[in-house]
């Protein structure tokens, strides 16, 4: 193989230059002699013999080298000495070197950590084995759960258990299938809680579709969930059991007790297995069919509306996603018109045999982050996106004033004979080391930022897991990303340096005569630069204004301080009536407790429960159904969580006993929406009977009305809500949720709480809550916005800064000697400032008008993020606009004050 | 023909791969030999043989090995590669055609025509 031959010949060449080069030398010695024996030979004196041989060489030195430039040009030599030139450059310059390298360790920095958090909760497919086979089972024309009635529990309630079971009995288009769901399960006997937030519960099938096999002892298999359920078994992840249980073999066997049941410990699942949730990982899993021995107060195992599970299956060979949807659909009728649930009404028993099922793609598994991060990430990496871009305009101004300062090396090395594609080769690969350099510091930066930014959405509520270890589609982002940024900023510079005639910096004697191209192209590069920094500004403004509107929004209520403790009375084993008055008991301890200010107990707390009802209310017009927000609250809930009331009284458990009249206090929106002008008190509706759509025999009558609270999301208008009477319920659940309003705030309250729960029974699990936190954290996403583009925005402004103040300073320089005519024909000291001044007001300003117009256009694309302003506000594009111009100005001051400085002899004497 | 430098381009490299055609030989053994077979009419300075010699290695079509010569030396040997021995064939039947042509111009009888 002849090329073969010359690359390894080529490489030799490379590496043993010294080797080859003795070897010349003596095969021209080996010459020499014959030739000097041959003239000896002849009767030529030896000296002169060999005098004339050299001579009919041409010359030792002269050959070598020409046997060297007959060995060609070598193209990795070129590109090792092109390193080591780009190297040296580099540390020869050390301040252009660390301004580059960190501006684009910035700005890589910022994509790669959105990227990897993208990658991570939308791109990678699951650990598991073929993902790519894997479908997640759904209805395809769902609609509003309103719509079907039922109860939903877990993040991905899709399915109910009469529906698993049909399709567990028919799934033609798998192999298998699987289903599961989530619970938060307690892993103390008694006292306080200690909660998995990550438990499953799963299919017999769940670990072997998904080819999941164990780590040690054995994962849960079909056997392990039947009917009735046997064993009790649970499997721990791999991070769990060794967090808990260090590792430890000995742990498989053991018992642990979850939710004051025990179950015996059977094996761990293998090393890097989360579950299928993006988003989550999981401790511990147990099989479907525990859920009735966790809790035998709500089974679910047969109950047609309690939608609570997520089904997923695995595609047989030859089975397309699509082929597996229809095949589903044809099967649907039968399957819903078999399971309809007993409560339904006409209209929601008609909507539930609509159904139809689809297969739709699993391989990245479940993910609710997706769902509600998806739209964010994407704008956030198109934010950061700006940033890198700033970043290599500013860049590429710092190399072509680097360049202007090279024009002479550069037409020299023309001059004595280097080709433009070589100089071209050169300086892009001086540019590519500059942007390796950014782009190893931004892989390093990456899982750093990411990590601050799961923090950001995670909370101890709500934990969120996110695996960054980086994969290929990382890498292979970051390398391009690099590539990219290298001819963004690197390119131009590079062309025009080798675009330098050879003669004329020579002739021009020192001063660059080209350069007045660049100053265009540098000015240009700034507008832009001023105006992507405006559109961040925009950005991080409008962001930040959202979230501060949210913070400021008035919720009706004041949760900061207020602490929520869970109480569960299920392991005392108590009767209904019996349980009513244990959670007195537990109400009148706490409300004891010196430092409690006030204590009540709600069904459904804010910003995490969520209650719908219909009403009915009759009126002159006749009896109209509307919905309305349920909540039940204890005598003092309002008082708790500092809800006004209006009008009219709070509960009265004195009054509002259980044989009393039923009475409710409702909020403004209730009143304004649905009760008649005048006084509300008094006033009367139903709310929704034993079945779907009829309203129910027993009237509520209003007897307060308190100020609107926010109780889904800080976002919402005011809902329409109900608040019954705790007190006239016969028999309490099992489960109380306890506000309590401490007098001062401390870890003393809650040490205080504790000790008066177990005073209460010893028996009680619980635990506890901020109930500030909890509103906190509805707006992490908003949080995240306003901190990422904020972030953003002032990295963008810094750079724009940086660049106008370079491009100004250059200018300055270029116009020396103009302002030293000027200085000594009289011109004031002022004017000049001035003169640099407008210079940088008119690139700030044209930059600024680019901005408004791409800040109007883009800002769109943020509406429906925004809370309590418009994506088009006047005011912070004013604002925006007035912050670049002073920093512009700023960074104009210095070069200007300079430029009045200026000594006009000198400088004119340099010309 | 008195001024060998005057060699058409490329002629010398196919005058030296016709030499090594026969049998692998050390750069000495090829300046003597293309000497030996061209007559003086074709004189090849020493100067231009080493140059030629690494332009061909460098091009594949010879490769070098280091081997004792005749007197027991070690020597640098060239031979003829296998793309060596297709590039010879090629420029052969080239320069063939294209002497023959020159030479049936040369003799034309301009009156002739």
């Amino acid at each position: 193989m002849r090329w073969l031959d010359i690359v390894r010949m080529r490489i030799r060449s490379l590496f043993r230059r010294r080797r080859s080069e003795d070897e010349l030398i003596e095969e021209l010695q080996f010459h020499l002699e014959h030739q000097i024996a041959l003239h000896v030979a002849k009767g030529v004196p030896p000296d002169e013999a060999r005098t004339i041989a050299l001579r009919q060489i041409g010359g030792l030195e002269s050959q070598r080298e020409q046997c060297r430039d007959a060995r060609g040009v070598n193209v990795i030599d070129h590109l090792i000495r092109d390193i080591r030139g780009g190297a040296r450059l580099l540390v020869r310059q050390p301040s252009v070197s660390v301004v580059a390298v960190v501006s684009l360790a910035l700005g890589i920095g910022a994509n790669a950590t959105i990227f990897q958090l993208l990658d991570a909760v939308r791109l990678r497919p699951l650990p598991v084995e073929s993902p790519k086979e894997l479908a997640i089972v759904d209805i395809a024309n769902r609609g509003n759960p309103g719509e079907v009635g039922g109860n939903y529990a877990g993040r991905y309630a899709a399915f109910t258990s009469p529906l698993w079971n049909g399709l567990r009995n028919r799934h033609e288009p798998f192999s298998g299938v699987l289903a599961w769901s989530h619970a938060t399960m307690d892993l103390s006997a008694q006292g306080e809680s200690h909660f998995v937030e990550n438990g499953l519960y799963v299919s017999g099938s769940y670990f072997p579709t998904l080819g999941i096999g164990a780590a040690a002892g054995r994962v849960l298999g079909p056997a392990d969930d039947a009917e009735p359920c046997p064993a009790r078994s649970v499997v721990l992840s791999h991070a769990f059991w060794t967090r808990q249980y260090a590792g430890a073999a000995g742990a498989i066997g053991t018992t642990l007790t979850l939710d004051g049941k025990p179950f015996t410990i059977v094996g761990v699942a293998a090393q890097g297995f989360h579950g299928v949730e993006v988003g989550r990982s999981f401790d511990l899993a147990i099989p479907l069919c525990a859920q009735s021995i966790i809790n035998p107060l709500g089974p679910r195992l047969t109950n047609r509306s309690m939608w609570w599970l997520g089904i997923m299956g695995r595609l047989k060979p030859g089975w397309t996603r699509e082929a597996a949807s229809a095949n589903l659909a044809a099967a649907s009728s039968a399957l819903f018109a078999a399971t309809i649930p007993p409560e339904a009404s006409a209209d929601q028993a008609a909507r539930y045999r609509s159904f139809t099922l689809a297969a739709t793609p699993g391989a990245s598994g479940f993910s609710q982050l997706r769902v509600r991060y998806d739209a964010s990430l994407w704008l956030l990496l198109g934010v950061a996106g700006l940033v890198l871009l700033i970043a290599c305009a500013n860049l590429a101004n710092l190399l072509l004033a680097r360049m202007s300062a090279r024009e002479r090396e550069m037409a020299v090395r023309l001059a004595i004979g280097a080709s433009r594609p070589r100089l071209i080769q050169q300086l892009l690969i001086e540019s590519l080391m500059l942007a390796a350099a950014g782009t190893v510091a931004a892989a390093v930066l990456a899982p750093m930022l990411g990590r601050i930014v799961i923090g950001l959405i995670s909370s101890s509520v709500d934990p969120t897991f996110i695996d960054l270890r980086p994969d290929w589609r990382v890498i292979g982002f970051l390398a391009s990303l690099g590539g990219l940024a290298t001819l963004l900023f690197g390119l131009t510079p590079a062309l025009r340096a080798a675009r330098v005639p050879p003669g004329s910096v020579i002739q021009g004697g020192g001063r660059g005569v080209v350069a007045g191209a660049p100053v265009r192209l540098r000015r240009a590069l700034v507008v832009s630069q001023v105006a992507l920094s405006l559109v961040l500004l925009v950005a991080g403004l409008l962001f930040t204004q959202s979230l501060r509107n949210l913070i400021r929004t008035d919720m009706g209520f004041t949760p900061e301080g207020i602490v929520e403790a869970d109480v569960d009375m299920r392991a005392l084993d108590l009767s209904g009536p019996e349980r009513s008055v244990m959670r007195d008991a537990i109400v009148r301890n706490l409300r004891e407790l010196p430092d409690v200010a006030s204590v009540a107990t709600v069904a459904s707390v804010p910003f995490v429960g969520n209650w719908w009802r219909s009403v009915y209310v009759t009126g002159p017009g006749g009896t109209t159904r509307a919905m309305g927000r349920f909540n039940r609250v204890s005598p003092g809930y309002f008082e708790t969580v500092g809800t006004p009331l209006v009008i009219g009284r709070d509960f009265d458990a004195a009054i509002d006993t259980p044989s009393a009249p039923r009475v409710a206090v409702v909020n403004q929106t209730f009143v304004r929406k649905y009760l008649e002008e005048g006084t509300p008190i008094g006033a009367e509706f139903r709310p929704e009977g034993a079945r779907n759509g009829e309203p129910g025999a027993t009237p509520f009558r209003v007897i307060g009305v308190v100020k609107d609270t926010k109780h889904g999301s800080l976002r919402e208008e005011f809902d329409p809500i109900v608040y019954v009477a705790e007190s006239q319920l016969a028999e309490s659940s099992s489960y109380l949720n306890i506000f309590i309003r401490p007098r001062t705030p401390g870890p003393a309250v809650t040490d205080g709480i504790r000790s008066a729960l177990t005073r209460s029974s010893s028996r009680l699990a619980f635990h506890f809550h901020d109930v500030g936190e909890i509103t906190l954290e509805s707006i992490a996403q908003d949080r995240l916005l306003a901190l990422l583009c904020g972030a953003f925005a002032v990295v963008g402004a810094v750079l724009a800064t940086v660049g106008v103040y370079g491009v100004i300073a250059y200018s300055v320089a270029r116009r020396r000697s103009e302002i030293g005519v000027r200085l000594a024909l009289g011109a004031r000291r002022a004017s000049i400032v001035r003169l640099v001044i407008s210079e940088a007001a008119g690139v700030v300003g044209i930059g600024a008008v680019v901005g408004m117009a791409l800040a109007a256009i883009t800002a769109r694309l943020a509406g429906a993020k925004l809370y309590g302003l418009d994506a088009f506000d006047p005011a912070t594009l004013f604002l925006a606009t007035a912050l670049l111009f002073t920093s512009g100005l700023v960074a104009a001051y210095l070069p200007a004050i300079r430029a009045s400085r200026t000594n006009p002899t000198v400088a004119l004497r340099q010309d | 023909m008195s001024r060998p430098s005057d060699l058409v381009q490329g002629t010398l490299d196919l005058l030296i791969l016709k030499i090594l055609a026969a049998q692998p030989l050390h750069g000495w053994a090829i300046s003597q030999r293309l000497t030996q077979v061209s007559g003086d009419v074709l004189q090849v300075s020493d100067g231009s043989l080493y140059p030629a010699l690494h332009k061909l290695e460098h091009r594949g079509w010879i490769k070098a090995e280091w081997a004792p010569s005749e007197n027991n030396r070690r020597a640098k040997f060239y031979a003829l590669t296998r793309a060596g021995r297709k590039h010879l064939e090629r420029e052969a039947a080239d320069w063939t055609r294209l002497s023959a042509a020159i030479t049936l111009v040369v003799n034309l009888n301009i009156n002739e025509v």
